[in-house]
C-alpha cells in the first residue's frame, strides 16, 4: 500500500455519505405523490379505445396506462374482442381493462356449470377435482367443504339468482337438496380469475327479501280469512292448502275473534325443505300467536293456523291447523325431481 | 481560515477531486462538477479530472432519467419532464433523456393533458 493510497479518503468513512447520497437522490423518485399532477376537467374524461391504442403505440409504461384507465375509466364498453384490438398492451393494461369489462352475462353462464362440477366432485368425495374452481381457503378445510356438500349426500340443486356485487364479486343464491330430505339455501361468492370463476366464500342465505314478503303474505291472508274472502285468501295460499276446511263453524268462531295481524317473529326452518315459520299476533289483549309456514321459493302459505310445539299459549280449535299435503312434492318439483298432483 | 485536513496532505487537484467524489455520493452533482472544473483550472490536462467530470455528468444524467421514469410510471408527467431536462443539462446529447422526454410529451398529448 503506498502513502498516496493511505491518504485517500477511507471507504468506511464514506459509507454513510453514500447512503445519504442515495437517499437524497432517490427523493424525487420515491416521493409518495398521492395524485397525478395534472389538470382537472375535460382531461379527466374516460379514455377512448383510440387513445389507449396510441399510448401502446408510444410505448407508454404499462403501469401508467393501467393507472390512467383505472382513474379515468373507459368511454367504451370493453369485451373479449377489446383485447384483440389492443395488441402489444402490457399485462397491467389488460388487467385494468378487464376490471371494467361487464361480466354478469358471462357469470350467469359459467357459474351454474362450475357449481355442478363442485357438487358432483364433493358428492363423490373427490375435493381435488374442484381445485381450479375453488379457493385454497375452502379446499384446505374439511368443514368449509362440508358446508358446500358432504360426500354421498347430494340429491339436486338449482340456481335462483346470480348478481354482481362491488369488488368484482358475483353472488349466486342456490337451493340444494341433500339426502334423505334436507334442503339448504346457500349463497356462493365467486371471483373471476382469467377465464373461470373461482368460489371464494360460502354462506347460508338469510332470505331477507323472502322474509319480508312472507310477513305481508301472512298478514293479508289473516285479514282475508277474517273477512271471509276465500278467493283472496287462496291467492296467498299454496294450491293444495285446504281452504275449504277453514269454513267449518268452530274455525268461523275463532276467526271472528281476530282483531289484528301483527307479525311477532319469523324463523327460517329446515324441515323437509326450507320454510319460513311466521308467528302472528292476531289478538292484542292476550297471547294468541298462531303459526304459519311460508315456502320462500313460491312466497305462498303451505301451512296455516297451527301451533308449533313450543307455542303453548295459543289456543286453536285444532292445533294442527291446515296443511298442504303436497309440501314435499312441491319441493321435489322445484328441484325437477317429482311433481305434485294438480289440484 | 479553517482548512480541511485533506488540504494538509493532498495536492490541490486531489483535494478538489476528493471533494467532487464526496459531493457525487451525496447527489450534489452541480457542486461536484464545480470541483472537477476547479481541478481542471489547476491542471487543464488532468486526465483524472476530465474522466471524473464526464463520469459525474453521466451519473447525474442517469439518476435523473431513472427518476423521470419512476415519475412517468406514476403519471407525474410534468415532474418527469423536469427530470429529463435536468438530465439533459448534464448530458445534452443523452439519447435516453431525449427519447424519454419526447415520449412523455407525446403521451401527455395522447391523454389530452396538453
Amino acid at each position: 500500500m503506498t502513502n498516496r493510497n493511505k491518504r485517500s479518503i477511507p471507504a468506511s468513512g464514506l459509507g454513510w455519505l453514500r447512503v445519504a447520497g442515495m437517499v437524497t437522490c432517490g427523493i424525487a423518485g420515491v416521493f409518495p405523490f398521492t395524485r397525478p399532477l395534472i389538470a382537472q376537467g375535460a382531461q379527466s374524461q374516460p379514455l377512448g379505445l383510440g387513445q389507449i391504442q396510441r399510448l401502446i403505440q408510444l410505448q407508454a409504461p404499462d403501469a401508467t396506462i393501467a393507472a390512467e384507465i383505472r382513474r379515468r375509466g373507459l368511454s367504451f364498453t370493453p369485451d373479449r374482442r377489446t383485447v384483440e384490438a389492443l395488441r402489444g398492451a402490457g399485462p397491467e393494461t389488460l388487467q385494468a381493462i378487464d376490471e371494467l369489462r361487464p361480466m354478469l352475462d358471462e357469470a350467469k353462464l359459467a357459474i351454474p356449470q362450475t357449481l355442478t362440477k363442485i357438487y358432483q366432485a364433493l358428492d363423490q368425495g373427490n375435493p381435488q377435482a374442484i381445485g381450479p374452481f375453488v379457493s385454497p381457503e375452502i379446499t384446505s378445510r374439511t368443514q368449509a367443504l362440508d358446508a358446500v356438500c358432504r360426500p354421498f349426500t347430494y340429491k339436486a340443486h338449482y340456481v335462483e339468482t346470480i348478481i354482481e356485487r362491488p369488488g368484482r364479486k358475483f353472488e349466486a343464491r342456490v337451493r340444494v337438496l341433500f339426502k334423505p330430505f334436507d334442503e339448504k339455501a346457500q349463497v356462493f361468492t365467486f371471483h373471476p380469475n382469467r377465464s373461470t370463476f373461482v368460489l371464494i366464500q360460502v354462506g347460508n342465505d338469510p332470505l331477507t327479501l323472502e322474509t319480508e314478503a312472507a310477513k305481508e303474505v301472512v298478514r293479508q291472508f289473516v285479514f282475508a280469512v277474517r273477512a271471509g274472502k276465500w278467493d283472496v285468501a287462496s291467492r296467498y295460499a299454496s294450491p293444495h292448502l285446504p281452504i275449504d276446511k277453514m269454513k267449518a263453524p268452530e274455525w268461523a268462531q275463532y276467526f271472528d275473534k281476530i282483531t289484528g295481524a301483527q307479525v311477532d317473529s319469523v324463523q327460517i326452518i329446515a324441515d323437509h325443505g326450507i320454510l319460513l315459520l311466521v308467528r302472528v299476533d292476531v289478538r292484542s289483549y292476550s297471547a294468541h300467536l298462531p303459526d304459519f309456514l311460508v315456502d320462500p321459493a313460491t312466497g305462498l302459505i303451505v301451512r296455516a293456523f297451527f301451533r308449533a310445539r313450543e307455542n303453548i299459549f295459543t289456543k286453536l280449535p285444532d292445533p294442527t291447523g291446515f296443511t298442504d299435503p303436497d309440501i314435499e312434492a312441491s319441493i321435489l318439483k322445484r328441484f325437477g325431481l317429482v311433481g305434485p298432483k294438480e289440484p | 481560515m479553517i482548512r480541511n485536513h485533506y488540504d494538509e496532505v493532498m495536492t490541490p487537484i486531489e483535494v478538489h477531486l476528493a471533494r467532487a467524489q464526496q459531493l457525487t455520493n451525496l447527489g450534489h452533482f452541480d457542486q461536484a462538477a464545480g470541483e472537477c472544473d476547479a481541478a481542471l483550472r489547476q491542471d487543464s490536462n488532468s486526465e483524472r479530472a476530465k474522466t471524473m467530470r464526464a463520469g459525474i455528468s453521466r451519473e447525474a444524467a442517469a439518476r435523473h432519467i431513472a427518476s423521470a421514469n419512476q415519475l412517468f410510471e406514476r403519471q407525474q408527467y410534468d415532474p418527469a419532464l423536469s427530470e429529463c431536462d435536468a438530465a439533459l443539462r448534464y448530458d445534452p446529447q443523452n439519447a435516453d433523456a431525449v427519447n424519454l422526454k419526447a415520449k412523455i410529451v407525446q403521451v401527455k398529448k395522447a391523454l389530452g393533458y396538453q
